[in-house]
Protein backbone atom coordinates (compact mmCIF):
# COMPACT_ATOMS: atom_id res chain seq x y z
CA UNK A 1 0.00 0.00 0.00
CA UNK A 2 1.10 3.96 -0.71
CA UNK A 3 1.97 6.03 1.95
CA UNK A 4 3.24 9.27 1.54
CA UNK A 5 6.26 9.57 4.11
CA UNK A 6 8.13 12.68 5.23
CA UNK A 7 11.23 12.85 3.20
CA UNK A 8 12.50 16.36 4.51
CA UNK A 9 11.25 19.29 6.04
CA UNK A 10 12.10 22.84 6.23
CA UNK A 11 11.05 26.41 8.08
CA UNK A 12 11.86 30.09 8.21
CA UNK A 13 11.24 32.12 10.48
CA UNK A 14 11.86 36.24 9.78
CA UNK A 15 14.76 37.86 10.76
CA UNK A 16 13.04 40.94 13.35
CA UNK A 17 12.34 39.35 16.28
CA UNK A 18 10.03 41.60 18.04
CA UNK A 19 9.51 41.00 22.35
CA UNK A 20 6.53 41.60 24.23
CA UNK A 21 8.39 44.90 25.51
CA UNK A 22 9.19 46.30 22.00
CA UNK A 23 5.21 46.28 21.59
CA UNK A 24 5.12 50.09 22.38
CA UNK A 25 1.30 50.79 21.33
CA UNK A 26 0.27 49.13 24.22
CA UNK A 27 -0.01 49.99 27.83
CA UNK A 28 3.30 48.82 30.22
CA UNK A 29 0.94 47.19 32.62
CA UNK A 30 -0.46 45.25 30.23
CA UNK A 31 2.29 44.17 28.64
CA UNK A 32 2.62 41.16 31.09
CA UNK A 33 -0.78 40.08 30.27
CA UNK A 34 0.61 38.89 26.76
CA UNK A 35 2.79 36.34 28.40
CA UNK A 36 0.41 35.35 31.23
CA UNK A 37 -2.56 35.01 29.18
CA UNK A 38 -0.52 32.69 26.13
CA UNK A 39 2.91 32.22 27.11
CA UNK A 40 4.14 34.73 24.15
CA UNK A 41 7.08 36.10 25.19
CA UNK A 42 8.61 37.15 21.50
CA UNK A 43 7.19 36.56 17.95
CA UNK A 44 9.05 37.34 14.08
CA UNK A 45 7.97 39.97 11.65
CA UNK A 46 7.90 40.13 7.86
CA UNK A 47 9.96 42.77 6.49
CA UNK A 48 8.56 45.02 4.01
CA UNK A 49 10.02 43.34 1.27
CA UNK A 50 8.72 40.01 1.93
CA UNK A 51 5.34 38.37 1.48
CA UNK A 52 3.41 35.31 2.44
CA UNK A 53 4.98 33.61 -1.01
CA UNK A 54 8.87 35.20 -0.08
CA UNK A 55 8.33 33.50 3.16
CA UNK A 56 7.02 30.05 1.57
CA UNK A 57 9.96 29.96 -0.93
CA UNK A 58 12.50 30.28 1.80
CA UNK A 59 10.82 27.21 4.02
CA UNK A 60 10.47 25.32 0.78
CA UNK A 61 13.89 25.76 -0.32
CA UNK A 62 15.49 24.92 2.68
CA UNK A 63 13.36 22.07 3.18
CA UNK A 64 14.27 20.42 -0.30
CA UNK A 65 18.24 21.64 0.23
CA UNK A 66 17.84 19.79 3.71
CA UNK A 67 17.05 16.65 1.99
CA UNK A 68 18.92 17.28 -1.24
CA UNK A 69 15.80 17.33 -3.60
CA UNK A 70 15.98 19.43 -6.60
CA UNK A 71 12.56 21.62 -7.16
CA UNK A 72 12.37 20.61 -10.53
CA UNK A 73 11.67 16.98 -9.05
CA UNK A 74 8.43 18.54 -7.26
CA UNK A 75 4.69 17.62 -9.09
CA UNK A 76 2.61 19.30 -6.48
CA UNK A 77 2.98 22.04 -4.28
CA UNK A 78 0.23 22.96 -2.02
CA UNK A 79 0.70 26.02 0.14
CA UNK A 80 -1.80 26.06 3.44
CA UNK A 81 -2.25 30.26 4.49
CA UNK A 82 -5.06 32.47 5.65
CA UNK A 83 -2.77 35.45 4.66
CA UNK A 84 -2.30 35.10 1.01
CA UNK A 85 -0.31 37.91 -0.94
CA UNK A 86 -3.37 38.77 -2.88
CA UNK A 87 -7.25 37.59 -2.67
CA UNK A 88 -6.27 35.99 -6.40
CA UNK A 89 -4.55 34.56 -7.76
CA UNK A 90 -3.43 31.25 -5.51
CA UNK A 91 -0.09 32.53 -3.44
CA UNK A 92 1.28 29.27 -4.56
CA UNK A 93 1.65 29.80 -8.13
CA UNK A 94 3.99 33.04 -7.54
CA UNK A 95 6.24 30.11 -4.86
CA UNK A 96 6.13 27.70 -7.81
CA UNK A 97 8.00 30.03 -9.63
CA UNK A 98 10.54 31.57 -7.06
CA UNK A 99 11.88 27.86 -6.06
CA UNK A 100 11.85 26.63 -9.88
CA UNK A 101 9.13 23.94 -9.99
CA UNK A 102 8.05 24.32 -13.83
CA UNK A 103 7.12 20.77 -13.89
CA UNK A 104 4.62 21.16 -10.36
CA UNK A 105 0.95 22.43 -10.38
CA UNK A 106 0.12 24.51 -7.40
CA UNK A 107 -2.64 25.13 -5.53
CA UNK A 108 -3.54 27.24 -2.22
CA UNK A 109 -5.62 25.74 1.03
CA UNK A 110 -7.49 28.11 3.30
CA UNK A 111 -8.25 26.30 6.97
CA UNK A 112 -6.87 28.80 8.42
CA UNK A 113 -5.08 27.90 11.86
CA UNK A 114 -5.98 23.81 10.82
CA UNK A 115 -4.42 24.74 7.29
CA UNK A 116 -1.20 22.36 8.23
CA UNK A 117 -3.23 19.48 9.30
CA UNK A 118 -5.54 20.01 6.34
CA UNK A 119 -2.58 20.18 4.09
CA UNK A 120 -1.43 16.84 5.49
CA UNK A 121 -4.40 15.17 4.69
CA UNK A 122 -4.31 16.50 1.04
CA UNK A 123 -1.20 15.30 0.12
CA UNK A 124 -1.23 11.77 1.63
CA UNK A 125 -4.74 11.56 -0.59
CA UNK A 126 -2.62 13.00 -3.57
CA UNK A 127 -0.36 10.57 -2.70
CA UNK A 128 -2.00 7.47 -2.15
CA UNK A 129 -4.49 7.74 -4.95
CA UNK A 130 -1.30 7.68 -7.34
CA UNK A 131 -1.48 11.16 -8.59
CA UNK A 132 1.68 12.08 -7.51
CA UNK A 133 4.56 10.76 -6.60
CA UNK A 134 5.97 13.39 -4.27
CA UNK A 135 4.04 16.76 -2.57
CA UNK A 136 5.58 20.00 -1.50
CA UNK A 137 3.39 20.84 1.40
CA UNK A 138 4.16 24.25 2.64
CA UNK A 139 1.81 26.70 4.87
CA UNK A 140 3.10 29.79 5.06
CA UNK A 141 1.47 33.26 7.40
CA UNK A 142 2.07 36.63 7.82
CA UNK A 143 -0.49 37.95 10.03
CA UNK A 144 1.49 40.94 10.74
CA UNK A 145 -0.19 42.22 7.77
CA UNK A 146 -3.81 41.61 8.47
CA UNK A 147 -4.31 42.95 11.81
CA UNK A 148 -4.46 46.08 13.63
CA UNK A 149 -0.97 47.04 15.28
CA UNK A 150 -3.16 48.57 18.10
CA UNK A 151 -6.01 45.46 19.06
CA UNK A 152 -4.40 44.06 22.26
CA UNK A 153 -6.48 40.93 21.52
CA UNK A 154 -5.28 39.74 19.14
CA UNK A 155 -1.82 41.48 17.60
CA UNK A 156 0.40 40.37 20.27
CA UNK A 157 -0.17 36.59 20.18
CA UNK A 158 0.55 36.25 16.46
CA UNK A 159 3.77 35.91 14.61
CA UNK A 160 4.96 35.73 10.79
CA UNK A 161 6.49 32.34 9.93
CA UNK A 162 6.65 29.61 7.01
CA UNK A 163 6.93 25.74 7.23
CA UNK A 164 7.55 22.77 4.68
CA UNK A 165 7.80 19.32 4.05
CA UNK A 166 8.36 17.14 1.47
CA UNK A 167 6.19 13.81 1.24
CA UNK A 168 7.18 11.42 -1.04
CA UNK A 169 5.39 7.92 -2.09
CA UNK A 170 6.32 4.76 0.01
CA UNK A 171 5.95 1.58 0.03
CA UNK A 172 4.80 0.48 2.92
CA UNK A 173 1.69 1.07 5.15
CA UNK A 174 3.53 1.24 8.10
CA UNK A 175 5.66 4.52 7.54
CA UNK A 176 4.71 8.08 6.82
CA UNK A 177 0.76 9.50 7.60
CA UNK A 178 -0.76 6.67 8.64
CA UNK A 179 -4.51 8.20 9.02
CA UNK A 180 -6.24 11.48 9.19
CA UNK A 181 -9.61 12.99 10.44
CA UNK A 182 -10.77 16.44 9.46
CA UNK A 183 -13.29 18.41 10.60
CA UNK A 184 -15.20 21.69 10.12
CA UNK A 185 -18.27 24.01 11.64
CA UNK A 186 -19.04 26.35 9.42
CA UNK A 187 -22.01 27.37 12.44
CA UNK A 188 -18.62 29.59 13.53
CA UNK A 189 -17.55 30.95 10.44
CA UNK A 190 -17.82 34.18 11.96
CA UNK A 191 -15.44 33.50 15.49
CA UNK A 192 -12.28 33.73 13.48
CA UNK A 193 -12.60 36.09 10.43
CA UNK A 194 -11.29 39.20 8.27
CA UNK A 195 -14.50 40.08 7.43
CA UNK A 196 -13.79 42.49 4.37
CA UNK A 197 -12.05 42.31 1.50
CA UNK A 198 -14.28 39.19 -0.21
CA UNK A 199 -17.62 39.51 -2.09
CA UNK A 200 -19.81 39.26 1.45
CA UNK A 201 -18.42 43.16 2.61
CA UNK A 202 -16.25 44.50 -0.78
CA UNK A 203 -13.92 46.86 0.64
CA UNK A 204 -15.85 49.40 -1.31
CA UNK A 205 -19.17 48.86 0.86
CA UNK A 206 -17.19 48.19 3.84
CA UNK A 207 -18.93 50.59 6.89
CA UNK A 208 -15.73 50.94 9.32
CA UNK A 209 -12.50 50.21 9.41
CA UNK A 210 -12.30 47.75 11.82
CA UNK A 211 -13.86 44.98 8.98
CA UNK A 212 -10.47 44.73 7.21
CA UNK A 213 -8.89 43.10 10.00
CA UNK A 214 -8.28 40.15 11.86
CA UNK A 215 -10.76 39.71 14.35
CA UNK A 216 -11.55 36.62 17.12
CA UNK A 217 -13.79 36.17 19.94
CA UNK A 218 -11.18 34.60 22.22
CA UNK A 219 -13.07 32.95 24.96
CA UNK A 220 -15.12 31.09 22.48
CA UNK A 221 -11.95 30.40 20.43
CA UNK A 222 -10.17 29.48 23.70
CA UNK A 223 -13.01 26.61 24.50
CA UNK A 224 -13.42 25.57 21.02
CA UNK A 225 -9.81 24.47 21.09
CA UNK A 226 -9.67 23.18 24.29
CA UNK A 227 -12.77 20.75 23.13
CA UNK A 228 -11.74 20.27 19.87
CA UNK A 229 -8.11 19.43 20.51
CA UNK A 230 -8.62 16.97 22.59
CA UNK A 231 -11.73 15.47 20.57
CA UNK A 232 -9.93 14.79 17.44
CA UNK A 233 -6.97 13.40 18.67
CA UNK A 234 -8.76 10.49 20.43
CA UNK A 235 -11.05 10.27 17.18
CA UNK A 236 -7.95 9.65 15.40
CA UNK A 237 -6.74 7.21 17.74
CA UNK A 238 -9.88 5.32 18.07
CA UNK A 239 -10.05 5.23 14.60
CA UNK A 240 -6.48 4.34 13.80
CA UNK A 241 -6.62 1.59 16.64
CA UNK A 242 -3.78 2.81 18.60
CA UNK A 243 -3.13 3.71 22.10
CA UNK A 244 -2.17 6.94 23.24
CA UNK A 245 0.83 5.46 25.30
CA UNK A 246 2.36 4.84 21.42
CA UNK A 247 2.40 8.11 20.91
CA UNK A 248 6.11 9.63 21.17
CA UNK A 249 5.05 13.61 20.36
CA UNK A 250 2.12 15.44 20.18
CA UNK A 251 2.95 18.49 17.42
CA UNK A 252 -0.24 20.99 18.65
CA UNK A 253 -1.14 23.91 16.83
CA UNK A 254 1.19 26.31 18.73
CA UNK A 255 -1.60 28.92 19.69
CA UNK A 256 -1.75 29.44 22.94
CA UNK A 257 0.37 27.56 26.17
CA UNK A 258 -2.92 27.16 28.32
CA UNK A 259 -4.85 25.75 25.67
CA UNK A 260 -2.07 22.97 24.86
CA UNK A 261 -1.76 22.19 28.63
CA UNK A 262 -5.65 22.05 28.73
CA UNK A 263 -5.62 19.46 25.95
CA UNK A 264 -2.47 17.82 27.74
CA UNK A 265 -4.87 17.18 31.03
CA UNK A 266 -7.60 16.13 29.38
CA UNK A 267 -6.01 13.20 27.59
CA UNK A 268 -4.17 12.80 30.66
CA UNK A 269 -0.74 12.79 29.38
CA UNK A 270 2.03 14.67 30.65
CA UNK A 271 2.77 18.34 28.78
CA UNK A 272 6.35 17.52 28.01
CA UNK A 273 5.31 15.15 24.87
CA UNK A 274 3.80 18.20 23.37
CA UNK A 275 6.30 20.53 21.46
CA UNK A 276 6.46 23.85 22.08
CA UNK A 277 8.36 26.72 21.08
CA UNK A 278 5.50 29.42 21.08
CA UNK A 279 7.02 31.35 23.98
CA UNK A 280 9.86 32.42 20.82
CA UNK A 281 7.58 32.90 17.46
CA UNK A 282 4.07 33.51 19.23
CA UNK A 283 1.12 31.94 17.01
CA UNK A 284 1.87 31.51 13.60
CA UNK A 285 -1.33 30.07 12.62
CA UNK A 286 -1.58 28.14 9.89
CA UNK A 287 2.21 27.89 9.69
CA UNK A 288 2.46 26.66 13.34
CA UNK A 289 2.49 22.50 13.01
CA UNK A 290 4.90 22.54 10.41
CA UNK A 291 7.32 25.12 12.07
CA UNK A 292 6.97 23.05 15.34
CA UNK A 293 7.53 19.80 13.22
CA UNK A 294 10.81 20.71 11.48
CA UNK A 295 12.16 21.98 14.62
CA UNK A 296 11.07 19.02 16.66
CA UNK A 297 13.21 16.71 13.84
CA UNK A 298 15.92 18.80 13.85
CA UNK A 299 16.30 18.77 17.15
CA UNK A 300 15.95 15.06 17.66
CA UNK A 301 12.88 15.76 19.76
CA UNK A 302 11.45 13.47 16.98
CA UNK A 303 13.58 10.55 15.77
CA UNK A 304 13.12 8.13 12.05
CA UNK A 305 10.18 5.53 13.38
CA UNK A 306 8.41 7.39 16.23
CA UNK A 307 5.04 8.00 15.77
CA UNK A 308 3.81 11.44 16.60
CA UNK A 309 0.23 13.09 15.98
CA UNK A 310 -0.23 16.64 14.54
CA UNK A 311 -3.14 18.57 15.75
CA UNK A 312 -4.48 21.87 15.07
CA UNK A 313 -7.99 24.12 15.04
CA UNK A 314 -8.66 27.33 13.95
CA UNK A 315 -11.33 29.57 11.75
CA UNK A 316 -13.84 27.48 9.77
CA UNK A 317 -14.89 26.91 12.18
CA UNK A 318 -12.01 23.88 11.42
CA UNK A 319 -9.82 20.95 13.15
CA UNK A 320 -7.95 17.94 12.12
CA UNK A 321 -5.16 15.65 13.43
CA UNK A 322 -2.67 13.37 11.31
CA UNK A 323 -1.22 10.00 12.56
CA UNK A 324 2.21 10.32 11.24
CA UNK A 325 4.91 7.53 11.61
CA UNK A 326 8.41 9.56 11.20
CA UNK B 1 -21.78 65.49 28.58
CA UNK B 2 -23.23 65.31 25.45
CA UNK B 3 -20.20 66.25 23.83
CA UNK B 4 -18.10 63.10 25.81
CA UNK B 5 -20.57 60.83 25.06
CA UNK B 6 -21.17 61.59 21.55
CA UNK B 7 -17.07 61.38 21.02
CA UNK B 8 -16.98 58.37 22.82
CA UNK B 9 -19.58 56.48 21.18
CA UNK B 10 -18.22 57.59 17.69
CA UNK B 11 -14.52 56.12 18.62
CA UNK B 12 -15.99 53.29 20.49
CA UNK B 13 -17.98 51.93 17.04
CA UNK B 14 -15.51 52.97 15.04
CA UNK B 15 -12.64 51.08 17.18
CA UNK B 16 -13.58 48.95 19.30
CA UNK B 17 -13.18 45.58 17.69
CA UNK B 18 -15.11 43.65 20.71
CA UNK B 19 -18.30 45.89 19.66
CA UNK B 20 -19.76 43.58 17.26
CA UNK B 21 -23.42 45.32 15.97
CA UNK B 22 -24.08 46.20 19.52
CA UNK B 23 -25.96 49.80 19.26
CA UNK B 24 -24.36 51.15 23.02
CA UNK B 25 -26.10 53.69 25.07
CA UNK B 26 -24.63 55.29 28.28
CA UNK B 27 -26.46 52.77 30.65
CA UNK B 28 -24.54 49.97 28.75
CA UNK B 29 -22.29 47.72 31.24
CA UNK B 30 -19.04 46.82 29.67
CA UNK B 31 -20.20 43.31 30.35
CA UNK B 32 -22.59 43.58 27.11
CA UNK B 33 -20.21 43.92 25.06
CA UNK B 34 -20.44 40.67 23.00
CA UNK B 35 -16.42 39.77 23.52
CA UNK B 36 -15.38 41.64 26.79
CA UNK B 37 -13.00 39.98 28.48
CA UNK B 38 -9.66 41.33 29.78
CA UNK B 39 -8.38 41.75 26.34
CA UNK B 40 -11.35 44.14 25.63
CA UNK B 41 -10.68 46.14 28.48
CA UNK B 42 -7.53 47.28 27.17
CA UNK B 43 -8.31 47.82 24.24
CA UNK B 44 -10.61 50.35 25.75
CA UNK B 45 -8.35 51.45 27.85
CA UNK B 46 -6.18 52.56 24.74
CA UNK B 47 -8.95 54.32 22.92
CA UNK B 48 -10.04 56.18 25.69
CA UNK B 49 -6.22 57.54 26.29
CA UNK B 50 -5.74 58.02 23.30
CA UNK B 51 -9.07 60.27 22.55
CA UNK B 52 -9.37 61.66 26.05
CA UNK B 53 -5.59 61.49 27.65
CA UNK B 54 -7.13 60.13 30.71
CA UNK B 55 -5.07 57.14 32.07
CA UNK B 56 -7.93 54.54 33.21
CA UNK B 57 -6.50 51.58 35.31
CA UNK B 58 -7.82 48.47 34.06
CA UNK B 59 -9.23 47.24 37.21
CA UNK B 60 -11.38 50.11 36.88
CA UNK B 61 -13.40 48.63 33.38
CA UNK B 62 -15.15 45.93 35.23
CA UNK B 63 -18.19 44.34 33.41
CA UNK B 64 -20.45 46.16 35.85
CA UNK B 65 -18.64 49.64 34.99
CA UNK B 66 -21.63 52.23 32.69
CA UNK B 67 -21.06 53.96 29.66
CA UNK B 68 -22.20 56.59 31.96
CA UNK B 69 -19.48 56.34 34.78
CA UNK B 70 -16.72 56.79 32.33
CA UNK B 71 -17.96 59.94 30.67
CA UNK B 72 -18.23 61.41 34.22
CA UNK B 73 -14.62 60.39 34.56
CA UNK B 74 -13.72 61.99 31.49
CA UNK B 75 -15.48 65.02 32.16
CA UNK B 76 -13.57 65.31 35.38
CA UNK B 77 -10.57 63.48 35.31
CA UNK B 78 -9.45 65.34 38.78
CA UNK B 79 -11.84 63.18 40.70
CA UNK B 80 -10.43 59.56 38.94
CA UNK B 81 -7.79 59.18 42.16
CA UNK B 82 -10.72 59.47 44.42
CA UNK B 83 -12.80 56.96 42.38
CA UNK B 84 -10.16 54.72 41.69
CA UNK B 85 -9.21 54.71 45.76
CA UNK B 86 -13.04 54.34 46.54
CA UNK B 87 -13.35 51.49 44.27
CA UNK B 88 -10.45 50.01 45.18
CA UNK B 89 -11.83 50.40 48.93
CA UNK B 90 -15.38 48.69 48.24
CA UNK B 91 -13.35 45.27 46.21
Amino acid sequence: MRSAVIASTGSYLPETVVSNEDLIQFPRAAIQMIGEKTGVFYRRVASDKECTSDLAAHAALKCLEKGGYMAAQVEGILLATSSPDRMQPATATRVQHIIGAKKAFAFDINSVCSGSTFGIAMADALIKSGYCENVLLIAAEVYSRIMNQKDFASYPFFGDGSGAVFFHAGNTSHEGVLHSCLRTDGSGSDTISVPAGGTMMPFAKMTNARFAFFKMKGIDVFNFAVDKGYEIVLQLLKEAETSISNIKCFICHQANVNIIQKIAHKLNVSVDRFFMNLSSYGNTAGASVLIALDEAISAGVVQKGDLIITVAFGGGLSWGANLIRI
Amino acid sequence: MNDVWQKMKEVLVDNLFEIGDLLITRDTRLGEIPDWDSMAAVNLQILLHDTFHVDLPLDLLQEETTFSELITLMEHPEKLSEVVRKFRESN
